[in-house]
């Protein structure tokens, strides 16, 4: 008997890879001459594809809807559920996608990335984040998670004739094909153990008793490895500040917010779903790795002077900022506030990114002097992305920031006091280099450079800094229902 | 058989992958390193698959789906080290470090590969 | 000790010998020669764990398509084919380190935790090809098809990158089906 299918709950990702497909055909038909003239019909195509996604979501908001099940009857375990938790990520990932395609104007007009087949493979990475999301069996997940990054190491690679983005492309494809070799290990012995891979009943299986414990812990202990590596978590993060700065800005911005979401989100699903029964094991691990991976982000971030760098090593320390509630995930809703950060650190992460594209245009090389008093020739451009970088470092106006850091920072005090301190400290270094920037942004400059905005870059960094402000003056909006999505 | 039998041939495979890994310099026999780390992984999951005598196939179906994963992974390869192969010459991972990070903080270039990034993507190549 | 057991201690000590020379030759095409002989061990290991479909399928799959590919790389990018110089003394000895760490910590785990269980063969379904296309038609088609995402976005992806040529800047003024024909032609 074939299982029943829900269409509407898989709506999303399906949208999003038929308009995949759309873009692709359509590149390879209509062709270069829209390119040539400037006309950016995949860039647009790819913006209504993933605002038609959210239109599903916007639909499902409340309702869990399960589908794909293999249960007796076609009931539980399911591999396919839509639920509240992943609605808010999709959020991120449709927000994030539909940023990144606008950005990926900025790359196109140079002339340098072939339009259609950017677009084809960000859809492509999208369509395996939505799905990761939603997954809740290790076989889905792992498939998944490889469609998020097997699409990134081509758009790493995606930019003519720079031979930094072909090294950026090789490091970040061996990096992940070794990760997921690991987590894969983890998994088998995981699976052997509980005899499922259904995220539930493995973990009843494993509150149960079942099967030799130390297998499965060595089991959970490969399978954070491999996901360590994918968030890069500190010591698994060397690939991270290569990538970023040799792959076009909008796929570091791409890499640094949905891709690294969608390991989070596997993070969560694995550990905090399958493996809930096992959190004192996998507790003390994240915490350290969280430490780490926050101090030593936020130590190195402070001697960078290339912008993208300073970025790709601050999302390091942010990194280690969504690790903390894993620290505490015993208590109810600390998963949640893991969530919230995310969402947050999507939003405002991206701003930046969205500005450092626009300036990337004219001064490629991304030194941090080349922002020196960007606030005064280019006032929109200048508060765009001092108010992100202020939300970054958590400092008032940045009120979303702030919130962002409280809620993760109440989550760990109690259970795991230490870590919070080491979170409050670790604030403080960012608040250095947040400053450093932002005194670049104010700082008086003699020449005005010309920057070529590219009409959809513009637009991305005013949706970034709207959707900032808006969150800023209205927290509620984002964080109620994302606070409330994992009890 | 003992169950711990294809168990054991899986960990040491692994093992054997880490090592290829970590030991070879070419992109490519790192990548048949990996090959052999995912080999052991299959081996685990078809053995518990029999074990388990899981009705749902699930180990199998798992090795299936990981075999077409490695099959794509290097596909991908393939074309990721041609094209470092041209931009480079070489497929050394240890001799790419056009971008390692390692930009001392007072160098005001901000560091290797910056100036020649700058000179290949600035305004005057991009017409 | 029965038929099964002894195939599976050859087979598995073939895999393990040839595993050994694919990261230890010199001779890079050599690795990917003795690759082939460790996929064709495990390929047999998985018949004799019932796994009939996942045997073939590597013998297909492994065997056939990714060790060609692994050659085609090795070829393309000239490896030299004599011997290698890569492996020093100051990179095997770290390596290996970790390596023994792995194969004692991954082995007396899986062993401790297994001992005195036995796998029977006798009553296990064999994973035939009709057995398989029903699981996964019936219980992993989302996986399935989100495979097939997969395998799509590889191909336009390797293709693309391929289409990417460090020379691409002058002849970017020619129209497209001019630079597609040249492309053919290569």
């Amino acid at each position: 008997m074939p299982q029943s299918i829900d269409w509407l709950a898989v709506a999303g990702p399906l949208v999003l890879a038929l308009t995949a497909v759309l873009v692709l055909l359509l590149d390879a038909f209509l062709g270069s001459p829209h390119a040539r003239s400037g006309g950016h019909l995949p860039a647009m195509l790819t913006v209504l594809g993933v605002t038609g996604a959210a239109v599903p979501a916007a639909l499902l908001w409340g309702e869990r809807r399960a589908t794909f099940c293999v249960g007796p009857g076609g009931g539980e375990p399911c591999s396919f559920v839509v639920d509240d938790f992943t609605l808010v990520f999709w959020a991120v990932v449709i927000f994030g996608t539909g940023v990144v395609a606008l950005l990926g104007t900025a790359a196109v007009q140079e002339g340098r990335t072939p339009q259609g087949e950017w677009c084809f493979l960000l859809l492509s990475s999208a369509t395996g984040a939505m799905t990761i999301a939603a997954s809740r069996d290790l076989v889905t997940l792992v498939v998944a998670l490889e469609v998020v990054s097997l699409p990134a190491f081509a758009m790493a690679g995606l930019r003519r004739g720079d031979p930094r983005s072909a090294e950026a492309a090789v490091k970040f494809f061996l990096v992940s094909v070794i990760s997921t070799a690991v987590m894969l290990m983890g998994v088998s012995l995981v699976y052997g153990v509980t005899g499922t891979v259904f995220l539930e009943p493995m973990d009843r299986a494993l509150e149960a008793g079942a099967g030799p414990r130390n297998v499965a812990v060595a089991g959970t202990l490969l399978t954070i490895v491999g996901l360590a590596f994918k968030v890069a978590a500190v010591p698994f993060h060397m690939w991270i500040p290569d990538t970023y700065v040799g792959a076009p800005i909008a796929v570091a911005a791409y890499l640094s917010v949905v891709s690294k979401a969608a390991g989070f989100v596997g993070l969560i699903l694995v550990l905090g779903f399958g493996l809930r029964s096992f959190a004192s094991v996998w507790e003390p691990l994240v915490a350290v790795l969280a430490a780490l991976t926050m101090t030593v982000g936020n130590l190195l971030a402070l001697w960078q002077q290339q912008v993208v760098r300073l970025l790709a090593w601050s999302s390091v320390a942010q990194a280690g900022y969504i690790l903390v509630p894993f620290a505490a995930a015993s208590t109810s809703g600390a998963l949640a506030a893991s969530m919230g950060y995310l969402a947050i650190y999507a939003f405002v992460n991206l701003g930046a990114f969205a500005v450092a594209a626009v300036v990337g245009t004219a001064h490629p090389g991304q030194q941090m002097s080349d922002y020196r008093g960007l606030v005064r020739q280019r006032p929109a451009l200048g508060w765009a992305l001092g108010f992100a970088l202020v939300a970054l470092a958590g400092l008032p106006p940045g009120v979303i920031g702030l919130l962002a850091k409280v809620v993760v920072f109440n989550a760990a005090a109690g259970p795991a006091t230490w870590l919070a301190v080491v979170m409050a400290v670790n604030v403080a270094i960012g608040l250095v280099y947040y400053a450093r920037w932002l005194f670049e942004l104010f700082a008086a400059a003699e020449a005005r450079p010309a920057y070529r905005v590219p009409a959809g870059a513009g637009l991305a960094v005013a949706v970034t800094f709207l959707a900032g402000v808006v969150f800023s003056v209205f927290p509620g909006l984002l964080l109620d229902p994302v606070l409330a999505a994992l009890r | 058989m003992p169950l711990w039998w294809p168990l054991l041939l899986a960990s040491l495979l692994f093992a054997i992958g880490v090592y290829g890994v970590l030991v070879r310099r070419n992109a490519v026999l790192v990548l048949m390193g990996v090959e052999l780390m995912l080999n052991a992984v299959n081996i685990n999951l078809v053995a518990f698959d029999a074990h388990l005598r899981d009705v749902l196939h699930g180990g199998q179906t798992f090795a299936l789906f990981i075999i077409v994963i490695a099959a794509a992974e290097v596909g991908l390869a393939l074309a990721i080290v041609l094209l470092v192969f041209r931009s480079h010459g070489h497929i050394d991972v240890d001799r790419l470090r056009g971008l390692a990070d390692r930009d001392p903080p007072t160098e005001p270039s901000g560091g290797d590969g910056v100036t020649a990034h700058s000179a290949l993507t600035g305004p005057g190549r991009t017409r | 000790m029965s038929v099964v057991e002894v195939l599976f201690l050859l087979l598995g000590l073939a895999a393990l010998g040839s595993a050994l020379l694919v990261v230890s030759t010199k001779n890079m095409v050599h690795a990917a020669l003795w690759l082939v002989v460790t996929l064709a061990s495990i390929a047999g290991i998985y018949l004799l764990l019932a796994a009939e479909f996942v045997a073939w399928v590597q013998v297909l799959i492994y065997v056939g398509a990714v060790v060609v590919l692994l050659l085609f790389a090795l070829m393309l990018t000239r490896a030299p084919t004599g011997p290698q110089p890569d492996t020093t003394v100051a990179r095997v000895l770290p390596a290996a380190a970790v390596a023994v760490l792995v194969a004692a910590l991954l082995a007396t785990t899986v062993v401790a935790g297994f001992t005195g269980v036995r796998l029977d063969l006798d009553g296990a379904v064999v994973g035939s090809a009709a057995t398989t296309g029903e699981t996964i038609f019936e219980k992993w088609v989302l996986p399935f098809e989100v495979l097939s995402v997969l395998l799509l976005a590889a191909l336009v992806g390797a293709i693309v990158l391929s289409r990417l040529r460090t020379d691409d800047t002058e002849d970017r003024g020619r129209p497209r089906e001019q630079r597609d024909a040249q492309e053919v032609r290569r």
